[in-house]
């Protein structure tokens, strides 16, 4: 087994990035991989709530990370500094998730096998 | 250890900016392609002070930026090669 | 393409709804039929799961996913793959699916 960490660093809608990298997780994770995601720059505006992507023509892919869980990926980490970057806290966020500083996110990119940027 | 590419501008892209909040002084980060620019610009220059960086002497030449990056150390596609083998991962951004 | 009350309903080259929307559930014995599969109370428990959790989640659930969420929601007795593959022998993920008329799940088995 395998520890990746799949990486946000877009901002959600306008290109196939994060849709792409969340099938990646489903995927990687449905074959018994360890997965962890790290949500950084826009990329965290994946996970702000109230989101309606079908309005603008583009596919909901973020209800899917409803089911991060049944798919065992349970290390969902937001970087502390991009959040403050964009005026947002944890309460602006739909799904629980690990808000941490850079160090320790050097730390996780360290820590796993390999790391796949979207 | 980990090797960091960046392959566009930070103009065009936030790898670079994204790279540089988690790199850490034993790591190496990699230019190419237009990653190379970023060498223009004193706050990236800055910024990129404390980490070690290479750009790949191909895209520098191309860019007509060899005389410009006097200080720079550039590297070849062979030491390219040779640096993904040194280090324990490779990210690209 | 599957013709119902003289209607066109559109399918892609494996039989599976191009369109989630054009889905009723009388479309679904329609569709076992296809697969070989005659549909019963404990094959509908199971279409109607999916269909939901697609819903919910716009994604149609892997195997492993499926047999997880199944044995959360309907007990440990029915959250197994060999109870799944005894109702949809060539596949839970893959005809159970298919009868919700959702599009095949991205990987499976």
């Amino acid at each position: 087994m395998k520890k990746l960490c799949i990486v946000f660093k877009q901002p959600p809608h306008g290109t196939a990035h994060g849709r792409e990298g969340l099938d990646l997780s489903l995927l990687s994770a449905s074959f018994e991989q360890e997965v962890s995601l790290l949500f950084t720059n826009e990329g965290v505006l994946t996970l702000v709530k109230d989101q309606d992507p079908e309005s603008i023509g583009a596919k909901d892919y973020i209800a899917t990370l409803g089911a991060l869980p049944l798919y065992e990926i349970d290390t969902v980490i937001v970087c502390e500094q991009s959040l403050l970057e964009l005026g947002l806290t944890e309460s602006d966020l739909r799904i629980g998730v690990s808000v941490i500083n850079s160090e320790l996110i050097s730390g996780h990119l360290n820590d796993v096998d390999e790391v796949i940027v979207f | 250890m980990i090797l960091h590419l960046i392959q566009s501008s930070p103009e065009q892209s936030s790898a670079l900016k994204t790279c540089l909040r988690y790199a850490t002084e034993n790591d190496c980060i990699l230019l190419s392609g237009n990653a190379v620019n970023s060498l223009l610009n004193k706050e990236w220059v800055r910024q990129l002070k404390t980490h070690k960086v290479v750009a790949l002497q191909e895209d520098v030449h191309a860019r007509g930026l060899t005389n410009l990056l006097k200080d720079t150390k550039l590297v070849d596609y062979d030491d390219f090669v040779s640096l993904s083998l040194k280090f324990n991962k490779v990210i690209s951004w | 393409m599957i013709e119902f009350n003289g209607k066109q309903i559109e399918t892609d080259h494996q039989g599976y709804l191009k369109s989630v929307n054009d889905w009723t559930p009388e479309l679904a014995p329609i569709i076992a039929a296809e697969e070989e599969i005659t549909l019963t109370e404990a094959h509908w428990e199971v279409v109607n799961f999916v269909r939901a959790f697609y819903l919910e989640f716009k994604t149609s659930p892997a195997i492993r996913v499926l047999v997880k969420a199944i044995g959360l929601k309907l007990g440990a007795d029915k959250g197994n793959s060999k109870y799944l593959y005894t109702l949809f022998p060539v596949g839970p993920a893959k005809q159970a699916t298919k009868i919700a008329g959702l599009p095949k799940p991205a990987k499976c088995i």
